[in-house]
């Protein structure tokens, strides 16, 4: 018999002393909820003196403080209804930590010798935690704020662009039907259609969601549809076709490629086939190697050379191409001949060189 | 150039008669001078007679005044409480036998069909793109 109390004795240490060190604040109660063991978490946690804990009823602990409506009711189901209750939320006012928010967890557990019922009460800290997650949500709803903003701003931005270029197309056209020159024209219109290639690189960002790539072959595609629309008709017919490797260009890139293709073809159109009954052909070409790339505009026409062909200096066109040509860091070559002339301009590297 | 003036000044004096409209008559609406004038210039040049508006008030306007406009050109962004979308719906409901045409850089063609535009122009766009929408619309008035 004298075993018997010494190993419910034992126990009973035991148990108080698990109690005592767990991490997390824990009270047993008795089923007058009065205390019977806590944990120096709790005592450190909510800075009560542990002389002042043991045989307390838990809501006259800190004159009165833990008189918590919330806590009676979680014990009060824990008792009554025999149930674990789990992640019961307390928002209080604790006398001496101030605002904090707890979940609780209780549970009814063995009975004392005399048959009465045991509770466990856990506190569980979230007062942080919520902080966070309060913080963090703020945080999501003012990132997409911004987002939504930058989205506006972009399209503004690209509405502004286009619309700009759309007004100087406009002042250009407008001035050359004003003019009585028909150079004068031809260089208005010209610089008419310089713009527009610019104007299709923010078209194709437009419709394409990107700001800062773009993909090559369905651009100068559109840029060649655009060009033959304003230059090949009835009085100069001509075939304008691309082809071209599948690649992203960088929209500045894009742009500058866009201008050499605009200078080369209108050359080719204006230039290349002075016999209008000819089968004029003016092919558009871009080949990707890696890192590589190289661009080719050809005709079948007469080639250089010709009366009707651009000075063999160079015109503003050909300097232009020069120039975007050396910012790409890509350079010219012009082959021709009998059979037409092409230019091709070539970006590559020393390790990969393409053939031009 | 002078031609069409006289055709223009002349169709106006059967219109004061029959008051009918005319499928080659268009009303460009567009807030940005430059824009508008070439609009203008382009389309008068392809054969069409051409009234011009600065925003949607404009517009109703001389909507009100002129019964021969069949087609209406209009940009979405104008100043005014009425945006090109609104303009097309309400010149829908009030004007059903014009049909509109929406230009427009930051508009798609399926918000210019949802306000009830016959057709859609995106700028920046060549002189031969507006030319052809009036094309198709006139034709198919």
């Amino acid at each position: 018999m004298t075993m018997l109390f010494d190993k419910i004795e034992d126990a009973r240490s035991l148990a108080q002393i698990v109690v005592e060190t767990v991490r997390e604040p824990l009270l047993v109660l008795d089923n007058t909820l009065t205390i019977l063991v806590a944990s120096n978490s709790f005592h450190k946690i909510f800075q009560i003196d542990p002389k002042d804990t043991p045989n307390r009823p838990l809501f006259t602990l800190d004159k009165g403080g833990w008189d918590i409506p919330a806590l009676h009711t979680l014990l009060e189901r824990s008792l009554v209804d025999q149930t674990v209750v789990e992640g019961f939320l307390v928002e209080q006012e604790f006398p001496r930590i101030g605002a904090r928010k707890f979940l609780l967890h209780a549970r009814k557990v063995l009975g004392t010798d005399d048959g009465h019922a045991l509770i466990l009460l856990g506190f569980e800290d979230i007062t942080e935690r919520r902080a966070i997650e309060h913080e963090k949500a703020l945080l999501q709803l003012r990132t997409d704020d911004l987002l939504v903003q930058k989205e506006v701003l972009l399209a503004e931005m690209q509405h502004r662009i286009v619309n700009s270029l759309q007004i100087i197309a406009s002042i250009l056209l407008l001035k050359a039907r004003a003019v009585s020159s028909e150079e004068t024209r031809q260089h208005l219109q010209d610089a008419h259609r310089r713009v527009m290639s610019v104007a299709a690189v923010q078209q194709h960002l437009h419709s394409s969601g990107r700001a800062d790539a773009i993909d090559i072959a369905p651009y100068l595609s559109k840029l060649c549809e655009s060009l033959a629309g304003s230059m090949i008709g009835e009085s100069r017919p001509a075939k304008l076709t691309v082809t071209a490797d599948e690649a992203h260009v960088v929209s500045a890139n894009a742009i500058s490629l866009g201008l050499i293709v605009t200078e080369l073809v209108i050359n080719a159109l204006k230039y290349a086939f002075p016999d209008p009954g000819k089968d004029a052909s003016v092919k558009v070409d871009y080949e990707v190697n890696g890192t590589d790339w190289k661009l080719s505009v050809s005709d079948n026409g007469i080639g250089r050379g010709t009366d009707s062909a651009p000075p063999a200096k160079g015109g503003l066109g050909t300097s232009l191409v020069k120039a975007l040509a050396h910012q790409l860091d890509a350079q010219v070559e012009t082959v021709s001949g009998p059979g037409g002339m092409r230019v091709c301009v070539t970006h590559a590297t020393f390790l990969s060189r393409m053939a031009v | 150039m002078k031609g069409l003036w006289h055709l223009k000044r002349r169709s106006k004096v059967i219109v004061n008669m029959c008051q009918a409209a005319d499928p080659r008559t268009i009303l460009v609406v567009e807030d940005e001078l430059f824009i508008r004038m070439s609009a203008i210039a382009t389309l008068k040049d392809a054969g069409f007679w051409t009234l011009e508006a600065h925003n949607s008030a404009q517009a109703l306007e001389i909507l009100s005044r002129h019964p021969e406009v069949s087609i209406m050109m209009t940009d979405v962004r104008m100043p005014g409480k009425m945006d090109g979308f609104a303009l097309v719906a309400r010149v829908l409901i009030d004007y059903p036998a014009i049909r509109s045409i929406i230009v427009s850089s930051n508009a798609t063609a399926a918000q210019a069909s949802n306000a009830g535009a016959f057709g859609f122009v995106p700028k920046p766009y060549l002189p031969d793109t507006i030319i052809q929408a009036a094309h198709d619309t006139a034709v198919r008035h």
